[in-house]
Protein backbone atom coordinates (compact mmCIF):
# COMPACT_ATOMS: atom_id res chain seq x y z
CA UNK A 1 0.00 0.00 0.00
CA UNK A 2 1.30 3.30 -0.80
CA UNK A 3 1.01 6.39 1.45
CA UNK A 4 2.81 9.64 -0.35
CA UNK A 5 4.62 11.84 2.14
CA UNK A 6 3.06 15.31 0.52
CA UNK A 7 0.20 14.15 1.48
CA UNK A 8 -2.79 15.02 4.34
CA UNK A 9 -4.62 12.20 5.38
CA UNK A 10 -8.04 12.17 6.85
CA UNK A 11 -9.28 9.05 9.22
CA UNK A 12 -12.46 8.72 6.99
CA UNK A 13 -9.64 7.88 4.01
CA UNK A 14 -9.68 11.08 2.02
CA UNK A 15 -5.98 12.73 1.03
CA UNK A 16 -5.56 16.45 0.44
CA UNK A 17 -2.98 17.83 -1.60
CA UNK A 18 -1.69 21.94 -1.03
CA UNK A 19 -1.72 23.50 -4.02
CA UNK A 20 -0.41 27.22 -3.81
CA UNK A 21 -1.52 29.44 -1.07
CA UNK A 22 -4.64 28.02 -0.15
CA UNK A 23 -5.93 25.64 -2.63
CA UNK A 24 -6.20 21.64 -2.46
CA UNK A 25 -6.46 19.10 -4.57
CA UNK A 26 -9.02 16.48 -3.06
CA UNK A 27 -9.04 12.51 -3.40
CA UNK A 28 -9.23 9.17 -2.28
CA UNK A 29 -6.36 7.20 -0.83
CA UNK A 30 -5.23 3.92 -1.94
CA UNK A 31 -6.18 1.88 1.09
CA UNK A 32 -9.96 3.51 0.42
CA UNK A 33 -10.24 2.56 -3.25
CA UNK A 34 -8.90 -1.19 -2.38
CA UNK A 35 -11.57 -1.24 0.10
CA UNK A 36 -14.54 -0.33 -2.81
CA UNK A 37 -13.21 -2.72 -4.94
CA UNK A 38 -14.56 -1.64 -8.78
CA UNK A 39 -15.35 2.22 -8.58
CA UNK A 40 -18.81 2.21 -11.45
CA UNK A 41 -19.74 5.81 -10.68
CA UNK A 42 -18.74 8.92 -9.03
CA UNK A 43 -21.22 12.17 -8.19
CA UNK A 44 -18.77 15.07 -7.86
CA UNK A 45 -20.11 18.29 -5.77
CA UNK A 46 -21.57 21.09 -8.19
CA UNK A 47 -19.12 23.93 -9.33
CA UNK A 48 -18.85 26.88 -6.23
CA UNK A 49 -20.55 24.72 -3.97
CA UNK A 50 -19.54 25.47 -0.19
CA UNK A 51 -18.24 22.54 1.39
CA UNK A 52 -17.43 22.26 5.47
CA UNK A 53 -14.33 20.44 7.23
CA UNK A 54 -15.80 17.12 7.77
CA UNK A 55 -19.25 17.17 5.83
CA UNK A 56 -20.13 14.81 3.04
CA UNK A 57 -19.48 16.13 -0.69
CA UNK A 58 -19.56 13.50 -3.13
CA UNK A 59 -20.83 10.23 -3.77
CA UNK A 60 -18.71 6.34 -4.72
CA UNK A 61 -20.25 3.86 -6.10
CA UNK A 62 -18.56 0.34 -5.73
CA UNK A 63 -20.46 -2.11 -7.79
CA UNK A 64 -21.53 -3.23 -4.09
CA UNK A 65 -22.87 0.26 -2.33
CA UNK A 66 -22.92 4.12 -2.40
CA UNK A 67 -20.16 5.27 -0.14
CA UNK A 68 -19.80 9.17 0.81
CA UNK A 69 -16.95 10.78 0.32
CA UNK A 70 -16.12 13.98 2.79
CA UNK A 71 -14.05 16.87 2.45
CA UNK A 72 -10.91 17.58 4.47
CA UNK A 73 -11.01 21.31 4.59
CA UNK A 74 -13.47 23.88 4.27
CA UNK A 75 -13.60 26.24 1.82
CA UNK A 76 -15.27 26.38 -2.09
CA UNK A 77 -15.14 23.70 -5.12
CA UNK A 78 -13.57 25.58 -7.88
CA UNK A 79 -12.20 22.40 -10.21
CA UNK A 80 -13.71 19.22 -10.51
CA UNK A 81 -12.46 16.11 -11.96
CA UNK A 82 -14.57 15.57 -14.89
CA UNK A 83 -12.98 12.66 -16.54
CA UNK A 84 -14.32 10.68 -13.58
CA UNK A 85 -17.56 10.56 -15.21
CA UNK A 86 -16.96 8.42 -17.73
CA UNK A 87 -13.75 6.75 -16.55
CA UNK A 88 -14.57 6.03 -12.52
CA UNK A 89 -11.93 3.39 -12.58
CA UNK A 90 -9.66 6.06 -12.87
CA UNK A 91 -9.84 5.77 -9.30
CA UNK A 92 -8.92 2.57 -8.78
CA UNK A 93 -5.91 3.22 -10.55
CA UNK A 94 -4.45 6.12 -9.92
CA UNK A 95 -5.70 7.17 -6.91
CA UNK A 96 -3.26 10.16 -5.76
CA UNK A 97 -2.93 10.82 -9.76
CA UNK A 98 -5.53 10.81 -12.48
CA UNK A 99 -8.06 9.88 -9.57
CA UNK A 100 -8.80 12.88 -7.66
CA UNK A 101 -11.80 14.17 -7.44
CA UNK A 102 -11.90 18.28 -6.67
CA UNK A 103 -9.55 20.97 -5.91
CA UNK A 104 -10.93 23.15 -3.00
CA UNK A 105 -9.97 27.11 -2.71
CA UNK A 106 -9.39 26.70 1.19
CA UNK A 107 -11.29 29.10 4.05
CA UNK A 108 -8.21 28.31 5.86
CA UNK A 109 -5.44 26.63 4.96
CA UNK A 110 -3.94 26.10 8.76
CA UNK A 111 -7.17 23.45 8.93
CA UNK A 112 -4.51 21.23 7.03
CA UNK A 113 -2.56 20.96 10.27
CA UNK A 114 -5.22 19.18 11.95
CA UNK A 115 -5.46 16.57 9.04
CA UNK A 116 -2.95 13.18 9.36
CA UNK A 117 0.72 12.89 7.96
CA UNK A 118 1.29 9.50 6.02
CA UNK A 119 3.06 7.84 8.89
CA UNK A 120 -0.29 8.40 11.27
CA UNK A 121 -2.98 7.51 8.73
CA UNK A 122 -0.69 4.44 8.13
CA UNK A 123 -0.59 3.76 10.97
CA UNK A 124 -4.28 4.10 11.30
CA UNK A 125 -4.50 1.37 8.23
CA UNK A 126 -2.51 -1.29 10.01
CA UNK A 127 -4.91 -0.71 13.02
CA UNK A 128 -7.84 -1.89 11.11
CA UNK B 1 -17.39 -10.06 12.21
CA UNK B 2 -16.92 -12.05 15.21
CA UNK B 3 -15.20 -15.16 16.49
CA UNK B 4 -18.65 -16.96 16.17
CA UNK B 5 -19.24 -16.76 12.09
CA UNK B 6 -19.34 -20.00 10.91
CA UNK B 7 -16.11 -20.65 8.04
CA UNK B 8 -16.78 -23.41 5.10
CA UNK B 9 -13.43 -25.79 5.01
CA UNK B 10 -12.34 -23.36 2.34
CA UNK B 11 -11.71 -20.48 4.58
CA UNK B 12 -7.75 -21.13 4.71
CA UNK B 13 -7.57 -21.48 1.26
CA UNK B 14 -9.70 -17.96 0.34
CA UNK B 15 -7.27 -16.33 2.74
CA UNK B 16 -4.21 -17.73 1.28
CA UNK B 17 -6.13 -16.23 -2.12
CA UNK B 18 -6.20 -12.96 -0.56
CA UNK B 19 -10.09 -13.23 -0.41
CA UNK B 20 -11.67 -10.45 1.22
CA UNK B 21 -14.20 -11.78 3.47
CA UNK B 22 -18.01 -10.92 4.17
CA UNK B 23 -19.77 -12.14 6.93
CA UNK B 24 -23.33 -13.73 4.79
CA UNK B 25 -26.17 -14.64 7.59
CA UNK B 26 -23.45 -15.76 9.99
CA UNK B 27 -21.11 -17.36 7.55
CA UNK B 28 -17.80 -16.09 6.92
CA UNK B 29 -17.79 -15.80 2.75
CA UNK B 30 -15.43 -14.55 0.51
CA UNK B 31 -16.57 -11.66 -1.32
CA UNK B 32 -14.20 -11.16 -4.10
CA UNK B 33 -10.81 -12.14 -4.30
CA UNK B 34 -9.61 -9.57 -7.52
CA UNK B 35 -12.24 -7.59 -8.19
CA UNK B 36 -16.31 -8.30 -8.74
CA UNK B 37 -16.54 -7.08 -12.59
CA UNK B 38 -13.41 -9.19 -13.52
CA UNK B 39 -15.25 -12.55 -11.76
CA UNK B 40 -18.19 -11.73 -13.09
CA UNK B 41 -16.73 -11.35 -16.66
CA UNK B 42 -14.82 -14.05 -16.20
CA UNK B 43 -17.59 -16.30 -15.35
CA UNK B 44 -19.60 -14.63 -18.82
CA UNK B 45 -16.46 -15.26 -20.96
CA UNK B 46 -14.36 -18.52 -19.56
CA UNK B 47 -15.61 -19.91 -16.20
CA UNK B 48 -15.38 -19.35 -12.44
CA UNK B 49 -15.42 -21.59 -9.09
CA UNK B 50 -17.56 -20.76 -6.26
CA UNK B 51 -17.47 -22.15 -2.53
CA UNK B 52 -21.34 -22.19 -1.72
CA UNK B 53 -21.11 -24.58 1.02
CA UNK B 54 -23.04 -22.21 3.10
CA UNK B 55 -26.36 -23.62 0.90
CA UNK B 56 -27.94 -26.36 3.61
CA UNK B 57 -28.76 -29.45 2.52
CA UNK B 58 -31.91 -31.24 4.06
CA UNK B 59 -32.25 -34.59 3.05
CA UNK B 60 -36.45 -36.52 3.02
CA UNK B 61 -36.02 -40.23 3.19
CA UNK B 62 -38.65 -43.19 3.40
CA UNK B 63 -42.15 -44.68 2.25
CA UNK B 64 -43.40 -41.21 2.82
CA UNK B 65 -41.08 -38.97 1.15
CA UNK B 66 -42.83 -37.98 -1.69
CA UNK B 67 -45.81 -37.40 0.40
CA UNK B 68 -44.67 -35.10 2.48
CA UNK B 69 -42.41 -33.26 -0.38
CA UNK B 70 -45.51 -32.97 -2.33
CA UNK B 71 -47.24 -31.18 0.83
CA UNK B 72 -44.65 -28.64 1.76
CA UNK B 73 -43.92 -27.72 -1.98
CA UNK B 74 -45.55 -25.45 -4.47
CA UNK B 75 -44.56 -27.31 -7.09
CA UNK B 76 -45.23 -31.15 -8.70
CA UNK B 77 -42.44 -33.69 -8.21
CA UNK B 78 -44.47 -36.47 -9.02
CA UNK B 79 -43.84 -36.63 -12.27
CA UNK B 80 -39.96 -35.97 -12.16
CA UNK B 81 -37.45 -38.76 -13.21
CA UNK B 82 -35.08 -39.84 -11.13
CA UNK B 83 -32.02 -37.70 -10.71
CA UNK B 84 -33.53 -34.56 -11.57
CA UNK B 85 -33.55 -31.51 -9.48
CA UNK B 86 -36.62 -28.62 -9.94
CA UNK B 87 -37.07 -25.02 -8.11
CA UNK B 88 -39.70 -24.31 -6.02
CA UNK B 89 -41.18 -22.11 -3.39
CA UNK B 90 -41.77 -23.51 0.23
CA UNK B 91 -44.92 -21.54 1.47
CA UNK B 92 -46.33 -21.33 4.52
CA UNK B 93 -50.47 -21.43 4.85
CA UNK B 94 -51.32 -17.96 3.19
CA UNK B 95 -48.95 -18.47 0.58
CA UNK B 96 -45.69 -16.50 1.98
CA UNK B 97 -42.53 -17.61 1.09
CA UNK B 98 -40.67 -19.75 3.72
CA UNK B 99 -37.90 -20.62 1.23
CA UNK B 100 -37.01 -21.01 -2.25
CA UNK B 101 -35.33 -24.14 -2.87
CA UNK B 102 -33.89 -26.68 -5.45
CA UNK B 103 -35.50 -30.26 -4.67
CA UNK B 104 -33.59 -32.87 -6.14
CA UNK B 105 -35.14 -36.13 -6.83
CA UNK B 106 -33.26 -39.21 -6.64
CA UNK B 107 -36.07 -41.66 -6.58
CA UNK B 108 -39.71 -41.04 -4.76
CA UNK B 109 -37.98 -42.61 -1.86
CA UNK B 110 -35.14 -40.04 -1.34
CA UNK B 111 -34.96 -36.14 -1.69
CA UNK B 112 -32.29 -33.55 -1.07
CA UNK B 113 -33.52 -30.29 -0.69
CA UNK B 114 -30.80 -27.57 -0.64
CA UNK B 115 -31.64 -24.59 1.02
CA UNK B 116 -31.11 -20.63 1.64
CA UNK B 117 -28.29 -21.10 4.50
CA UNK B 118 -30.40 -17.83 6.71
CA UNK B 119 -33.12 -20.26 6.16
CA UNK B 120 -32.13 -23.72 6.95
CA UNK B 121 -33.18 -24.38 10.74
CA UNK B 122 -35.70 -22.34 10.12
CA UNK B 123 -36.93 -24.99 6.94
CA UNK B 124 -35.72 -28.06 9.18
CA UNK B 125 -38.25 -26.66 11.88
CA UNK B 126 -41.03 -26.57 9.34
CA UNK B 127 -40.75 -29.56 7.36
CA UNK B 128 -40.99 -31.47 10.77
CA UNK B 129 -44.27 -30.61 11.51
CA UNK B 130 -45.85 -32.15 9.23
CA UNK B 131 -43.57 -35.04 9.38
CA UNK B 132 -44.87 -38.60 9.06
CA UNK B 133 -43.77 -41.86 10.89
CA UNK B 134 -42.20 -43.18 7.49
CA UNK B 135 -40.00 -40.72 6.85
CA UNK B 136 -36.47 -39.64 7.99
CA UNK B 137 -35.66 -35.48 7.85
CA UNK B 138 -31.57 -35.08 8.42
CA UNK B 139 -30.14 -31.61 7.74
CA UNK B 140 -26.81 -32.34 6.97
CA UNK B 141 -25.97 -28.93 5.70
CA UNK B 142 -22.67 -29.60 8.04
CA UNK B 143 -21.04 -32.57 6.71
CA UNK B 144 -21.79 -31.54 2.98
CA UNK B 145 -19.52 -28.56 1.02
CA UNK B 146 -20.97 -27.58 -2.29
CA UNK B 147 -18.64 -25.88 -4.93
CA UNK B 148 -20.14 -24.52 -8.14
CA UNK B 149 -18.29 -24.30 -11.80
CA UNK B 150 -19.97 -21.90 -14.03
CA UNK B 151 -19.25 -20.34 -17.14
CA UNK B 152 -19.73 -21.57 -21.28
CA UNK B 153 -16.01 -23.15 -20.44
CA UNK B 154 -17.35 -25.23 -17.52
CA UNK B 155 -18.29 -28.15 -19.42
CA UNK B 156 -14.52 -28.84 -20.79
CA UNK B 157 -13.39 -28.39 -17.24
CA UNK B 158 -16.28 -30.98 -16.06
CA UNK B 159 -15.18 -33.47 -18.58
CA UNK B 160 -11.30 -33.34 -17.59
CA UNK B 161 -12.00 -33.38 -13.67
CA UNK B 162 -14.84 -35.57 -13.47
CA UNK B 163 -15.47 -37.77 -16.67
CA UNK B 164 -17.29 -37.22 -19.77
CA UNK B 165 -20.55 -38.42 -17.80
CA UNK B 166 -21.03 -35.41 -16.77
CA UNK B 167 -21.31 -33.49 -19.80
CA UNK B 168 -24.39 -35.62 -20.82
CA UNK B 169 -26.22 -34.19 -17.63
CA UNK B 170 -29.14 -31.76 -19.36
CA UNK B 171 -30.15 -28.97 -17.17
CA UNK B 172 -31.36 -29.42 -13.67
CA UNK B 173 -30.18 -33.38 -13.70
CA UNK B 174 -27.96 -34.31 -11.35
CA UNK B 175 -25.86 -38.01 -10.90
CA UNK B 176 -23.41 -39.93 -8.59
CA UNK B 177 -20.05 -40.43 -9.68
CA UNK B 178 -16.34 -41.42 -8.00
CA UNK B 179 -13.36 -39.84 -9.00
CA UNK B 180 -10.48 -41.16 -6.68
CA UNK B 181 -11.45 -42.02 -2.84
CA UNK B 182 -14.10 -38.74 -3.71
CA UNK B 183 -17.77 -39.94 -3.62
CA UNK B 184 -19.21 -36.62 -5.93
CA UNK B 185 -22.80 -35.88 -6.57
CA UNK B 186 -22.87 -33.56 -9.83
CA UNK B 187 -26.12 -31.61 -11.10
CA UNK B 188 -26.00 -29.13 -14.17
CA UNK B 189 -27.73 -26.68 -11.92
CA UNK B 190 -26.27 -22.89 -11.11
CA UNK B 191 -27.24 -19.17 -9.72
CA UNK B 192 -25.41 -17.71 -13.07
CA UNK B 193 -27.42 -17.51 -15.78
CA UNK B 194 -24.54 -19.75 -17.73
CA UNK B 195 -24.34 -23.34 -18.57
CA UNK B 196 -22.62 -24.56 -15.04
CA UNK B 197 -22.98 -27.41 -12.89
CA UNK B 198 -22.86 -27.81 -8.81
CA UNK B 199 -20.17 -30.11 -7.10
CA UNK B 200 -21.30 -31.96 -3.87
CA UNK B 201 -19.08 -33.42 -2.02
CA UNK B 202 -18.12 -34.66 2.26
CA UNK B 203 -16.08 -31.86 3.58
CA UNK B 204 -12.90 -34.14 3.93
CA UNK B 205 -12.37 -33.69 0.49
CA UNK B 206 -13.50 -30.09 0.06
CA UNK B 207 -10.72 -28.60 -0.29
CA UNK B 208 -8.95 -31.71 -2.47
CA UNK B 209 -11.64 -30.62 -4.83
CA UNK B 210 -11.32 -27.35 -5.02
CA UNK B 211 -7.38 -27.53 -5.91
CA UNK B 212 -7.83 -30.40 -8.70
CA UNK B 213 -10.41 -28.07 -10.23
CA UNK B 214 -8.41 -25.21 -10.07
CA UNK B 215 -5.61 -27.12 -11.37
CA UNK B 216 -7.49 -28.99 -13.94
CA UNK B 217 -9.27 -25.92 -15.06
CA UNK B 218 -6.52 -23.41 -15.48
CA UNK B 219 -5.98 -24.14 -19.51
CA UNK B 220 -9.82 -22.95 -19.42
CA UNK B 221 -9.36 -19.68 -17.49
CA UNK B 222 -11.36 -20.99 -14.74
CA UNK B 223 -10.55 -18.62 -11.72
CA UNK B 224 -12.32 -18.52 -8.39
CA UNK B 225 -15.43 -16.14 -7.74
CA UNK B 226 -16.79 -14.69 -4.38
CA UNK B 227 -19.81 -13.60 -3.55
CA UNK B 228 -20.37 -10.40 -5.12
CA UNK B 229 -19.91 -11.46 -8.63
CA UNK B 230 -22.67 -14.23 -7.78
CA UNK B 231 -24.53 -11.52 -7.27
CA UNK B 232 -24.57 -9.42 -10.11
CA UNK B 233 -24.56 -12.27 -12.05
CA UNK B 234 -27.57 -13.88 -10.12
CA UNK B 235 -29.60 -9.79 -11.03
CA UNK B 236 -28.42 -10.26 -14.38
CA UNK B 237 -30.20 -13.46 -15.00
CA UNK B 238 -33.39 -12.15 -13.34
CA UNK B 239 -33.06 -14.97 -10.41
CA UNK B 240 -34.64 -13.90 -7.16
CA UNK B 241 -32.57 -13.73 -4.17
CA UNK B 242 -34.28 -14.80 -1.01
CA UNK B 243 -34.28 -12.22 2.18
CA UNK B 244 -33.98 -9.24 -0.69
CA UNK B 245 -36.34 -10.48 -3.34
CA UNK B 246 -38.74 -12.47 -1.81
CA UNK B 247 -39.77 -13.53 2.05
CA UNK B 248 -42.37 -14.82 4.17
CA UNK B 249 -44.37 -11.34 3.64
CA UNK B 250 -44.52 -12.45 -0.33
CA UNK B 251 -46.03 -14.82 -2.42
CA UNK B 252 -44.61 -16.50 -5.53
CA UNK B 253 -47.15 -15.42 -7.38
CA UNK B 254 -46.35 -11.68 -7.23
CA UNK B 255 -42.26 -12.94 -7.25
CA UNK B 256 -42.75 -13.91 -10.71
CA UNK B 257 -42.64 -17.00 -10.41
CA UNK B 258 -46.27 -18.55 -10.29
CA UNK B 259 -45.09 -20.87 -12.64
CA UNK B 260 -43.64 -22.80 -9.56
CA UNK B 261 -47.04 -23.22 -8.48
CA UNK B 262 -48.95 -25.75 -9.15
CA UNK B 263 -52.75 -26.02 -8.57
CA UNK B 264 -53.04 -28.91 -10.41
CA UNK B 265 -51.87 -31.17 -8.34
CA UNK B 266 -53.50 -32.82 -4.86
CA UNK B 267 -53.33 -30.13 -1.84
CA UNK B 268 -50.54 -28.10 -0.96
CA UNK B 269 -49.69 -25.88 1.87
CA UNK B 270 -50.46 -22.74 0.74
CA UNK B 271 -52.74 -24.02 -1.53
CA UNK B 272 -56.28 -21.77 -0.74
CA UNK B 273 -54.25 -18.48 -0.24
CA UNK B 274 -52.56 -18.88 -3.82
CA UNK B 275 -55.88 -19.79 -5.58
CA UNK B 276 -57.87 -16.95 -4.08
CA UNK B 277 -54.90 -14.77 -4.66
CA UNK B 278 -55.16 -15.68 -7.89
CA UNK B 279 -58.86 -15.22 -8.56
CA UNK B 280 -59.19 -12.46 -7.12
CA UNK B 281 -56.21 -10.61 -8.56
CA UNK B 282 -52.45 -9.26 -7.00
CA UNK B 283 -51.93 -5.99 -6.09
CA UNK B 284 -48.14 -5.98 -6.59
CA UNK B 285 -46.13 -7.46 -8.67
CA UNK B 286 -42.44 -7.89 -9.42
CA UNK B 287 -40.45 -6.21 -12.53
CA UNK B 288 -37.41 -5.82 -13.66
CA UNK B 289 -35.91 -2.44 -14.70
CA UNK B 290 -33.03 -0.97 -16.55
CA UNK B 291 -32.13 2.53 -15.79
CA UNK B 292 -31.83 5.00 -18.80
CA UNK B 293 -29.09 7.02 -17.42
CA UNK B 294 -26.47 7.01 -14.91
CA UNK B 295 -27.26 6.02 -11.22
CA UNK B 296 -27.38 2.50 -9.70
CA UNK B 297 -30.02 1.22 -8.20
CA UNK B 298 -29.98 0.00 -4.80
CA UNK B 299 -32.29 -2.13 -2.46
CA UNK B 300 -35.38 -0.11 -0.84
CA UNK B 301 -34.68 2.88 -3.31
CA UNK B 302 -38.81 4.15 -4.02
CA UNK B 303 -39.91 3.63 -7.62
CA UNK B 304 -41.70 6.44 -8.55
CA UNK B 305 -44.14 7.87 -11.04
CA UNK B 306 -45.58 11.10 -11.51
CA UNK B 307 -43.93 12.09 -8.37
CA UNK B 308 -46.31 8.99 -7.01
CA UNK B 309 -44.45 5.93 -4.91
CA UNK B 310 -45.46 3.06 -7.01
CA UNK B 311 -42.69 0.41 -5.68
CA UNK B 312 -39.36 -0.13 -4.17
CA UNK B 313 -36.79 -1.74 -5.29
CA UNK B 314 -35.32 -5.45 -3.79
CA UNK B 315 -32.27 -5.89 -6.02
CA UNK B 316 -30.21 -3.43 -7.50
CA UNK B 317 -26.49 -3.17 -8.70
CA UNK B 318 -24.37 -2.24 -11.66
CA UNK B 319 -24.58 -4.30 -14.39
CA UNK B 320 -20.89 -5.23 -15.26
CA UNK B 321 -22.13 -7.00 -18.50
CA UNK B 322 -24.27 -4.16 -19.55
CA UNK B 323 -22.33 -1.41 -17.90
CA UNK B 324 -25.61 0.26 -16.10
CA UNK B 325 -27.58 -0.06 -13.34
CA UNK B 326 -30.37 -2.39 -13.35
CA UNK B 327 -32.61 -3.86 -10.83
CA UNK B 328 -35.95 -5.44 -9.66
CA UNK B 329 -38.61 -4.55 -7.35
CA UNK B 330 -42.14 -4.51 -6.89
CA UNK B 331 -44.59 -2.08 -8.29
CA UNK B 332 -48.41 -1.75 -8.02
CA UNK B 333 -49.76 -4.51 -10.72
CA UNK B 334 -51.27 -1.37 -12.96
CA UNK B 335 -47.52 -0.20 -13.50
CA UNK B 336 -46.18 -3.72 -14.14
CA UNK B 337 -48.77 -4.07 -16.70
CA UNK B 338 -47.97 -0.38 -19.00
CA UNK B 339 -44.46 -1.09 -19.07
CA UNK B 340 -44.13 3.12 -18.84
CA UNK B 341 -41.21 4.53 -18.15
CA UNK B 342 -40.54 4.52 -14.10
CA UNK B 343 -38.21 6.56 -12.06
CA UNK B 344 -36.06 5.12 -9.26
CA UNK B 345 -35.58 7.78 -6.28
CA UNK B 346 -31.73 7.67 -5.51
CA UNK B 347 -30.34 10.35 -3.06
CA UNK B 348 -33.53 12.09 -3.00
CA UNK B 349 -32.83 12.19 -7.12
CA UNK B 350 -35.35 11.02 -10.08
CA UNK B 351 -33.89 9.01 -12.23
CA UNK B 352 -35.29 7.63 -15.27
CA UNK B 353 -35.38 3.82 -15.81
CA UNK B 354 -37.56 1.26 -18.36
CA UNK B 355 -39.55 -1.57 -17.23
CA UNK B 356 -37.89 -4.68 -18.81
CA UNK B 357 -37.86 -8.39 -19.34
CA UNK B 358 -36.33 -10.38 -17.30
CA UNK B 359 -33.26 -12.06 -17.98
CA UNK B 360 -31.19 -8.79 -18.82
CA UNK B 361 -28.66 -11.03 -20.35
CA UNK B 362 -29.41 -14.20 -23.08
Amino acid sequence: MDFPEDLFYTKTHEWAKKEGDNKARIGITSHAQSELGDVVYVELPALDRIVKAGGACTVVESVKAAYDIYAPVSGKVIETNTDLENNPQLINEDPYGKGWFFIIEMEDPQQLSNLLSNKEYEKLCQAK
Amino acid sequence: MTDSNKKTQLYDVHLDLNAKFVDYHGFLMPLQYSSIISEHKCVRNNAGLFDISHMGEIVIEGKGATELVQKIITNDVSNLPDYKAAYTPICDEEGGIIDDIVIFKYNPEKYMLVVNCANTKKDNKWINIFKTDNVNINDLSDQISLLAVQGPKSEDIMRLVCGEECTFLSRFQFMEVTVGEMQLTVSRTGYTGEDGFEIFVGNSHCVDLWNILLEKGKDMYLKPAGLGARDTLRLEAGYLLYGNDIDEFITPLEAGIGWTVKFNKADFIGKDSLLRLKKYGLKRMLVAFKMLDKGIPRTDNEITHHDNVVGKVTSGTFSPSLEIGIGIGYVLKRFAESKDQINIKIRDTDYPAQIVDAPFIT
